[in-house]
């Protein structure tokens, strides 16, 4: 029959017209017509009807719609049954019989189509960009009534029904691009996939829905809650315009519609109005048409013209429809929100349990609820922990905005040799084991030989081989046993100092940091294998090989060196004043520090770089010692600083 | 207070689902001209009871007529072969003297002839009329009277009457009782030039017809589709189809494949395009008919 038949699959009608992107609506959300990215303003699961009736005369109710949606961090998963989309046509098939020689019976067609079921996927990529598919299930059942000539004995005439089931599937894509709070843009595809079942009678041929391709773009410009534009296009040259608002509760929109199938130019309208609640909505809406529309309509035009659209096309009536969705929420309310974070701290995974101390990132929260809540600041970076790091809890009293520290651990084992740029996740949560909101910032991970600069730092390279250290000077100190059995005891740590030193120098060179990473320093093991390194390379091997035989070291911080920062190295003899003359009789070689028993214990200055031999470098860290620290006044100053070890 | 939400959506959902109706459906209204009325006319192919697709086009029952006049323009076409014939006859019944079957069901009545009848100025020849019909199984053929006939096989032979297509024919009555010569014009119809695309085979049930021919737009026109036994002249009429003249008819498949073909040699279909009015009334009423037929007899595949 008809070759050129046009009844196609639903498009972008919605029987509550159309409310735009807002999260603040959600029934028109479970309607694949307008949305087909699907994404929804629900905050775990919701479930939604639409129950309506149509006046074609007669007043038929229907169940529009019975949707479930559920929202999984930033998935949303949909689905929906549709027992009132459809569309039944009634005819004469043309065909007729005479009975009886007198009475002619004609021969009628019932032709059904209808949307069953959908179901949607959506993932929300960020505040701006969001997609889904939408899966939905055609049926469309075609009965007739044929003549059918049966010989026996005789010839005769049957009349009898014949139908056929035919299914259709159809997949379409959608994305939704939200620019900003006022400007919200959307297109989606219609008929994108089409899989459908072959059709065997041939009396039905040319009667199946058709599937052309199109496509749907929509904007939405959003000056103000209570007030919303909208402006929907499809490419079968039809249009909707619409506007919405939200306003203490309730929510009203009207959308007026052209439909390229229907007349007039403006086929109709959609008012609606509702109220909602967080856990609840209700809407009332309608769709008037503007033409007149019988229960008797020609069959040549619905042979030669089709229809568009099950639900709304030049056959569909007035129908007036209430809407209702629940919100059922397995998570608590939303409590906080975090505005923005700020990260003002590299990391530097060797400094592990420095972020313990200093927060490596402050968030501003700001508490969105009407209580005073206790919010519990977390982060998680990719590649460095694999739960969530808890920072202390900060209280927040209703309405304010605090700044909230974001502490770090990083594992002991963690090892990485350049720097890489990852993502930190920030979360703040307030209620309950789900977050209630998170943001995502890069990260810049530093390698594991990156330092920062500053020399109180340096301590995590001289401890984090400390293995190594300790079997390193335990050998220097035993293959000179003899020599250290015949000193005093008072003198042992100034002479293990002393062997561990001129046997730690005698294969080492000095080299400077590779170009373009002035801020990379070695630890003690890489120092003593590549056999040379930098002031801050040295001095930390140097100082780790005398701590790991327990003898306390500090660094000295050289601020201003010309343009040059210089670190060496301070180590305890353990000696006290009286006892300075058994290693100097100058008594500007060595300073004298408190211990922590308020003794004073003599110290003397290494430079690490004179790598000829312990006397040499006393002599060089002695005079800059004095020069910088002393004569200088860079210890008052604060130029020159001493950082103990431990 | 979201559980009864809950259950209240979910009852409520169910109730709504098996307490609502269907939406309303639209009755679409016929407006094509697409329509195919579709008789039967023998029931038992064997021992037909209806002869009447004969080359007359007079098929259908009598019994409802009071008198009638036929003129007809006839095209026979059979393989490459295309013989044409006119035909004028007309028959006068006698309403008191009906021919009943033996059960007392009529069958039809006596003819009288009443005067003088010419067709296009040629006088009639008044010929015996005889109908056949079938009783209990039994063919069986009666004469009923006498009518009024004139035909023309070819060149004007046997007799000078000549139908003329989309045109008329004139008729003239000269009674033998005191009375009024009666003459008037009877409007002929275009001629009906049809064309039958047949495929498919009847060992694989899957024949199918499209008939084409040179559609008018005007009321209908009538197809007779009939078979033929091999080594008959003679079709037996099966089906008559009405349909839109216009100009094409796609006869369903089902109409032709359920039919015992392998016992026929031929099938025919035949056009007619036939205008038809009454004239008088009461006892006088008079039925006038002319037709354009058109036979296309095709060797089943």
């Amino acid at each position: 029959m008809a070759l050129n038949f046009k009844i196609l699959p639903q498009s972008s009608f919605g029987l509550a017209g159309y409310w735009g992107l807002q999260e603040s609506v959600t029934i028109a959300f479970y309607n694949y017509e307008s949305n087909l990215s699907n994404y929804f303003g629900i905050k775990d699961w919701g479930i939604s009807l639409q129950y309506g009736a149509e006046f074609s005369g007669s007043v038929n109710s229907s169940l529009y719609l019975l949707a479930m949606a559920k929202k999984l961090g930033n998935h949303s998963l949909s689905a929906r049954f549709t027992p009132g989309y459809q569309k039944e046509f009634l005819f004469a098939t043309g065909e007729s019989i005479i009975i009886n020689d007198t009475t002619t019976q004609s021969l009628e067609a019932n032709y059904n189509y209808k949307e069953l079921f959908g179901l949607g996927y959506s993932y929300k990529f960020d505040e701006q960009f969001n997609a889904g598919l939408a899966v939905r299930f055609f049926s469309q059942d075609f009965n007739q009534q044929i003549v059918k000539p049966v010989f026996g004995d005789t010839l005769y005439l049957v009349r009898e029904t014949i139908g056929e089931k035919v299914n259709l599937w159809n997949v379409d894509l959608g994305f939704d691009y939200i620019l900003n709070k006022n400007f919200q843009f959307r297109i989606s595809s219609i008929n994108l996939i089409n899989i459908k079942d072959d059709l065997a009678i041939e009396e039905f041929q040319g009667f199946e829905m058709d599937q052309k391709r199109g496509a749907l773009l929509i904007a939405s410009y959003m000056p103000a809650e209570f007030i919303n534009l909208h402006v929907l296009y499809e490419t079968s040259n039809s249009f909707q315009v619409s506007a919405t608002g939200y306003s203490k509760g309730f929510t009203y929109g009207l959308t007026a519609f052209h439909d390229y199938y229907q007349e007039p130019y403006i086929a109709g309208v959609n008012p609606a109005v509702g109220y909602r609640t967080d856990l609840f909505e209700i809407l009332l809406s309608g769709v008037k048409y503007f033409s007149e529309r019988n229960t008797d309509a020609s069959f040549s035009r619905f042979y030669e013209e089709g229809i568009n659209n099950i639900i709304n096309n030049r056959y569909s009536f007035d129908k007036i429809v209430i809407s209702m969705a629940l919100n059922i929420s397995g998570t608590p309310e939303k409590q906080v929100e975090l505005i923005d974070v700020e990260i003002v701290r590299d990391i530097y995974p060797t400094f592990y349990d420095k972020y313990i101390e200093q927060p490596f990132a402050y968030g501003r929260v700001v508490n969105i609820s009407d209580k005073t809540i206790s919010v519990i600041p977390s982060v998680k970076i990719e590649g460095i922990t694999a739960d969530k790091i808890q920072s202390p809890p900060q209280t927040l009293a209703p309405g304010d905005t605090a700044k909230v520290p974001f502490y770090l651990i990083i594992p002991d084992k963690y090892m990485i040799d350049k720097a890489t740029l990852s993502y930190a996740d920030f979360y703040v949560t307030a209620s309950s084991t789900e977050p209630d909101a998170q943001l995502q910032k890069a990260a810049l991970i530093n390698g594991m030989n990156s330092w920062d600069g500053n020399v109180a730092n340096l301590r995590y390279f001289i401890k984090r081989d400390v293995d190594f250290s300790m079997n390193y000077s335990k050998n220097v100190i035993s293959s000179n046993k003899s020599v250290l059995d015949t000193i005093p005891s008072e003198l042992s740590a100034f002479y293990k100092s002393k062997i561990i030193f001129n046997d730690f120098v005698k294969m080492l060179v000095y080299t400077s940091d590779p170009r373009a990473s002035a801020e990379y320093v070695q630890f003690p093991k890489q120092t003593i294998e590549l056999k040379g390194g930098d002031c801050d390379d040295l001095s930390v091997a140097y100082s780790s090989l005398l701590e790991s035989v327990g003898i306390q070291t500090a660094l000295v911080d050289y601020k201003e060196d010309g343009e040059i920062r210089h670190v060496n190295v301070l180590f305890n003899t353990e000696l006290d004043p009286t006892q300075a003359k058994y290693i100097t009789a100058n008594d500007s070689k060595y300073f004298i520090r408190k211990s922590e028993q308020g003794n004073d214990e003599i110290w003397i200055p290494v430079e690490t770089t004179s790598l000829t031999d312990f006397d040499e470098a006393w002599n060089i860290g002695v005079e800059k010692f004095n020069r910088e620290a002393v004569n200088n006044l860079g210890l008052a100053a604060g130029k020159v600083e001493i950082i103990d070890v431990y | 207070m979201k559980k009864i939400l809950t259950y209240l959506i979910i009852s409520t959902s169910i109730f709504i689902l098996f307490s609502c109706d269907k939406p309303a459906p639209t009755q679409l209204v016929d407006d094509t001209n697409n329509d195919l009325e579709v008789e039967l006319l023998n029931k038992d192919l064997d021992n037909p009871s209806f002869s009447g697709s004969d080359t007359s086009g007079i098929t259908q029952d009598l019994t409802g007529v009071t008198n009638l006049i036929s003129v007809s323009g006839i095209k026979i076409t059979t393989e490459n072969r295309t013989n044409e014939f006119s035909l004028a006859q007309a028959m006068f019944f006698d309403k008191s003297k009906p021919i009943k079957y033996s059960d007392g069901r009529l069958l039809a009545f006596k003819t009288i002839i009443p005067g003088t009848i010419k067709f296009n100025g040629t006088e009639a020849h008044i010929v015996p009329y005889r109908i056949k019909y079938r009783e209990e199984g039994t063919p069986k053929d009666t004469l009923i009277g006498f009518k009024y006939l004139l035909y023309n096989i070819f060149g004007g032979y046997p007799d000078p009457f000549y139908f003329s297509y989309n045109s008329n024919v004139s008729f003239e009555f000269d009674p033998i009782l005191p009375g009024e010569n009666i003459s008037f014009n009877i409007l002929t119809p275009h001629q009906i030039n049809g064309i039958v695309s047949l495929s498919g085979n009847k060992i694989s049930k899957n024949l199918e017809a499209i008939l084409s021919w040179n559609g008018k737009g005007e009321k209908k026109i009538s197809v007779v589709v009939g078979l033929m036994r091999q080594g008959q002249l003679q079709s037996i009429p099966v089906y008559r189809m009405k349909t839109p003249d216009d100009g094409e008819l796609r006869i369903p498949g089902r109409y032709l494949n359920q039919l015992p073909l392998d016992r026929f040699e031929k099938i025919v279909f035949t056009f007619v395009r036939s205008y038809e009015g009454y004239r008088g009334s009461g006892a006088n009423e008079l039925l006038v008919s002319s037709q354009s037929i058109h036979s296309i007899v095709i060797d089943i595949p």
